[in-house]
């Protein structure tokens, strides 16, 4: 009886040790590391825009002259709660500018806003997002202004919003 | 009773050579990491296009070694610390490194999930086995944030 238990033993011992021989393993590691830096990139595509004032009916002040063509504005955005702002350079212009976007993908148009050095919300909910739009813009004057032209560096901006 | 105490000594070292099996039968060695930083130049296109969807490290970035007696097959599995679920890690062997054993499989990107999978197979020891990882599914929908996860390779003799 002595010997059959030892037997068993025995057996059950290779089995656990055959076991452990089939099953060795090893394990080493690496790691992975991946830096998502922010990213809020604006680009204006189509070039100066010329706006000319020259017909009216008679009786009335002068037609506008729009341009919604030749500018569009693309941004890209890998932050939330971002808006663009758009302002000019001319503190004084004879004549009234005003811009609006138009077509808007990737975030919200803003009301039509007179340009001033004052920045202004021209697109608005812009979060984790590619867009763009068409950039509108409407010159008006009256014929008491007379004559003569305004020249405007307008700038877009991306920012928190 | 001197029978009992010379089987007694005989099993006590069967156990000690077995847990001495489990201890030096196979090793494996990873050297090597890779880090990837996404920033606007990685637009497609400029402003108002997405990021590149896939980055690829260099082909030698990670070099694992193995030593062992007999068979055995290397598996592999993520850990994440901090990981986007929109993108997905992968991995292939690019070498068949040295040694006197062979290698096959792994030559192929297969994705790293948070399971162990096979990765590949050999027998005996080699060396500097190369292996390339790839990331895909990045686009400005993931957050400005650093993201790590650690990559296990398990090699179990077969």
């Amino acid at each position: 009886m002595k010997a059959i238990a030892k037997v068993f033993l025995l057996v059950v011992l290779l089995v656990l040790g055959i076991a452990g021989y089939t099953y060795a393993a090893s394990s080493d590691n690496h790691t992975v590391t991946v830096t998502v830096s922010a990213i809020n990139e604006l680009a204006i595509t189509g070039g100066n825009v010329t706006l000319t004032i020259n017909t009216a009916t008679a009786g009335s002040e002068p037609d506008d002259a729009v341009d919604n063509t030749t500018a569009d504005l693309d941004w890209t955005t890998n932050e939330a709660t971002k808006k663009i702002t758009v302002v000019t350079d001319q503190a004084a212009p004879t004549f009234t500018l005003k811009a609006v976007a138009q077509n808007v993908t990737g975030g919200t148009a803003a009301s039509e806003v007179t340009l001033s050095t004052t920045a202004a919300d021209f697109v608005t909910t812009i979060s984790t997002t590619t867009g763009g739009c068409d950039i509108q813009y409407t010159a008006s004057a009256t014929a008491a202004q007379g004559t003569g032209s305004d020249v405007h560096t307008v700038t877009y901006t991306i920012t928190a919003g | 009773m001197k029978n009992t105490v010379r089987h007694i000594v005989l099993l006590l070292l069967f156990l000690l050579i077995s847990s001495y099996g489990i201890c030096w039968a196979v090793n494996i060695t990873i050297t090597g990491s890779w880090s990837e930083t996404i920033d606007a130049s990685d637009l497609q296109a400029g402003a108002g296009s997405d990021l590149i969807d896939t980055y690829e490290s260099a082909s030698n970035t990670v070099a694992i070694d193995i030593i062992a007696p007999t068979n055995w097959r290397v598996d592999v599995k993520k850990s994440d610390t901090n990981w986007h679920a929109n993108s997905q890690l992968y991995v292939r062997r690019t070498s068949d490194g040295s040694g006197s054993g062979s290698i096959s499989g792994g030559t192929s990107y297969q994705e790293i999930t948070d399971t162990d999978q096979s990765f590949f197979n050999g027998t005996i020891d080699r060396s500097n086995i190369t292996g390339q990882l790839k990331l895909t599914g990045v686009s400005v929908q993931i957050p400005v944030d650093t993201y790590t996860t650690t990559v296990y390779y398990t090699v179990v003799e077969i």
